[in-house]
């Protein structure tokens, strides 16, 4: 998969972008391109976010609908009328899927925005200033990082989601708890990323230049560290999609949602009689967090400057 | 008389507290430059030469520390200076050329961004800025701007025409992993002159490029101070480069000043044990020898440095009195000051003298 030879082709095109010097992004994409493996990651995921996108219009059936419930359709194998044939109460399990895209992406995207921005903030911060900030981040960090993840994050839902009324954001909190209980590893990376990247003499000739702090931290070290946080961002959205289907698996999420655990747990019931009610969500969820690893690890090979050419 | 010093350097301890120990990187280095004058800054890998060039911008890295001195730039002691007042000489007064210039220019933007980023920053050009309260005239604010992002462009492009880089509208454009070393270092030229500084700091400029290269970015360099008038610190271990470049030469050794003289002096009359002790070393064809010649033994542990000259373990001519007392710099004729007890008992022939007779 490794590029061999990256000879600009001589095309109109491209001699209209050499004359504006190839970035280092250029590079990364003619790289990614080449990269069968990271491209079905992207167009699997691109599959998804079009289900997310137009659920309503895919799926044959409302969300909650019960479409066997009153015929005795209920557990019903797959055939046409139900694709991937129905549940225990006769919800159509195609469309639950469908309907679920939307929150594995919500949840996904959502706890990785939040876990990354405070895994930048931190790792930026400990890793420029050092000395006693980054003693004290550092500190902090390592108490997220010893505590069981998924113990806590279980107890805390149980506690949360007990005192609001339910249905109200149930989704919403199992994305921000994920978000702030995952956010130490990726801040551990990238301030390491930071710590080398502070030492390059670019970072001194700046500052030999008149440069701030901020604008240091902001203009240099950030853009060269971005490549690590692009790569971290995706496999933490994979893996944010992962603990959310654990979480709703082992009853802890929000009933009320529609999401690929929930369904998975509603399944666990009825293995043997009715596999096709797991076996979706769960080839849903595989493939979904299978297509964010094949795009970071594309990623990560195309965008380290380490590997180039 | 001679020049007015623009930088003056009194008495420079710069330490660096690390786990193992006081680290007496330099340890009260002396020296003056004057206007328009090239400084040779001379001396082993460890000798300081860097830390002390650090220490005038105030950049030492941490945990490097100046414990007493002054740096005495334009009348003004720049070690009582706020760290915003340094940031606004950095780079507008003291222009700094790096010693590699393959990781000296930042891998993720074009050198266009980079060169107009330093012009920006001590605002040779002034961008004006966009504020929400003057909305009816933002297009006039819009307009100003554009122009302004042209004229910094240009000034770029001058820049890049000053350092002699053929094609300047097209090459600007390039990042710096498409060009080569010698291209990178001129960019570094650049950038150091972009502001025209009064003076320029260059810490090895050209060991990390071939010889040719280095003949050539000299040249520019020489070319560009007797153009700009600036003064220049040529920090170097090559004594070859120095001879060429330098009007005066300041040889450190272990953190302090061995010997300062004009150049002709310091290759024809040296009178310090370690600067003859350089000369012998260069390797040259006219001296055709057998075998190069070396300083035997290292550079001491700066940690637990030798009592007295820092030089006498190695030194062919130490008595018992060089270890006891540190021998100061005193000047022996108008402009040559050595550190040596024994300086004035010495009279070797340069390695070099010979040659001039002939």
């Amino acid at each position: 998969m490794k590029n061999k030879s990256v000879k600009p082709k001589p095309q109109n095109r491209n001699e209209k972008t050499r004359s504006r010097g190839v970035s280092q992004w250029n590079i990364a994409w003619r790289r990614f391109k080449k990269n069968k493996a990271a491209l079905a990651g992207a167009l699997i995921i691109g599959f998804v976010i079009f289900l997310a996108a137009f659920d309503s219009l895919i799926a044959p059936y409302p969300p909650n609908a019960t479409p066997g419930f009153y015929i005795g359709e209920a557990r019903v194998p797959p055939s046409l009328k139900y694709l991937f044939g129905t549940d225990y109460v006769g919800h159509d399990v195609f469309s639950q899927v469908v309907y679920g895209a939307r929150s594995a992406l919500y949840v996904g995207f959502g706890a990785a925005a939040i876990a990354m921005s405070l895994a930048i903030l931190v790792g930026l911060v400990s890793g420029y200033y050092g000395g006693f900030v980054d003693n004290i981040l550092m500190r902090i960090t390592e108490i997220f990082l010893v505590i069981p993840f998924l113990l806590v994050l279980l107890v805390f839902l149980k506690v949360i989601i007990a005192v609001i009324p339910s249905g109200v954001g149930g989704l919403s909190i199992v994305m921000i708890m994920i978000g702030v209980f995952s956010w130490a590893p990726n801040a551990r990376i990238i301030r390491g990323e930071v710590l080398r990247v502070k030492e390059s003499e670019f970072i001194e000739a700046s500052k030999a230049l008149g440069a701030s702090k901020r604008r240091i931290i902001f203009r240099h070290v950030f853009p060269n560290v971005l490549h690590t946080i692009i790569v971290l961002t995706t496999l933490m959205i994979a893996t944010a999609i992962l603990v959310e289907a654990a979480v709703s698996f082992l009853g802890f999420g929000d009933p009320a949602a529609i999401t690929w655990g929930q369904q998975l747990q509603k399944a666990n019931e009825a293995v043997k009689e009715a596999w096709w009610e797991g076996i979706f969500p769960g080839l849903f969820i595989t493939l979904l967090v299978l297509g964010f690893s094949l795009l970071g690890n594309g990623l990560r090979d195309a965008l380290d400057p380490r590997l180039r050419e | 008389m001679a020049p007015k010093e623009i930088l003056k350097i009194e008495n420079l301890k710069t330490y660096f507290d690390t786990w193992a120990g006081i680290v007496k990187a330099v340890d009260g280095v002396s020296l003056d430059v004057r206007e328009g004058e090239t400084l040779g800054l001379v001396g082993e890998s460890g000798s300081g030469k860097s830390v002390t060039a650090l220490s005038i911008l105030g950049i030492v890295p941490r945990p490097g520390k100046i414990i007493e001195g002054r740096i005495i730039y334009k009348g003004e002691n720049l070690l009582e200076k706020t760290e915003n007042d340094l940031q606004k000489i950095r780079g507008k007064e003291i222009g700094y050329i790096f010693q590699d210039p393959a990781t000296s220019l930042n891998p993720v933007f074009s050198i266009a961004s980079q060169l107009t980023e330093v012009i920006k920053r001590h605002q040779i050009v002034k961008t004006p800025s966009l504020r929400a309260t003057d909305l009816y005239k933002l297009r006039a604010t819009i307009r100003r701007r554009r122009d302004a992002k042209e004229e910094i462009l240009q000034k770029a492009i001058e820049l890049f025409k000053l350092v002699e880089i053929p094609d300047p509208e097209i090459k600007i454009w390039s990042y710096p992993h498409q060009l080569s070393g010698g291209m990178k270092q001129r960019i570094a030229v650049a950038r150091a002159l972009s502001c025209q500084p009064s003076l320029l700091l260059a810490d090895e400029p050209t060991t990390n490029l071939d010889v040719t290269i280095q003949a050539q970015i000299l040249q520019l360099m020489k070319s560009l101070k007797e153009k700009l008038g600036m003064s220049m610190i040529l920090i170097t271990h090559d004594m070859g480069v120095v001879a060429g470049v330098a009007d005066r030469i300041t040889v450190l050794y272990a953190g302090r000043v061995c010997e300062t003289a004009d150049t002709r002096t310091i290759f024809y009359n040296p009178k310090h044990p370690y600067t003859i002790a350089l000369l012998t070393a260069v390797p040259s064809l006219a001296l055709r020898k057998e075998k190069l010649a070396v300083i035997p033994g290292a550079i001491p542990n700066l940690i637990e440095p030798p009592t007295g000259c820092r030089f006498h373990p190695r030194c062919e001519y130490a008595e018992a009195a060089c270890a006891k007392r540190i021998p100061p710099l005193e000047e022996i004729e108008p402009g040559h000051y050595v550190a040596c007890i024994r300086a004035s008992e010495i009279d070797i022939e340069s390695p070099l003298g010979a040659m001039t007779n002939e």
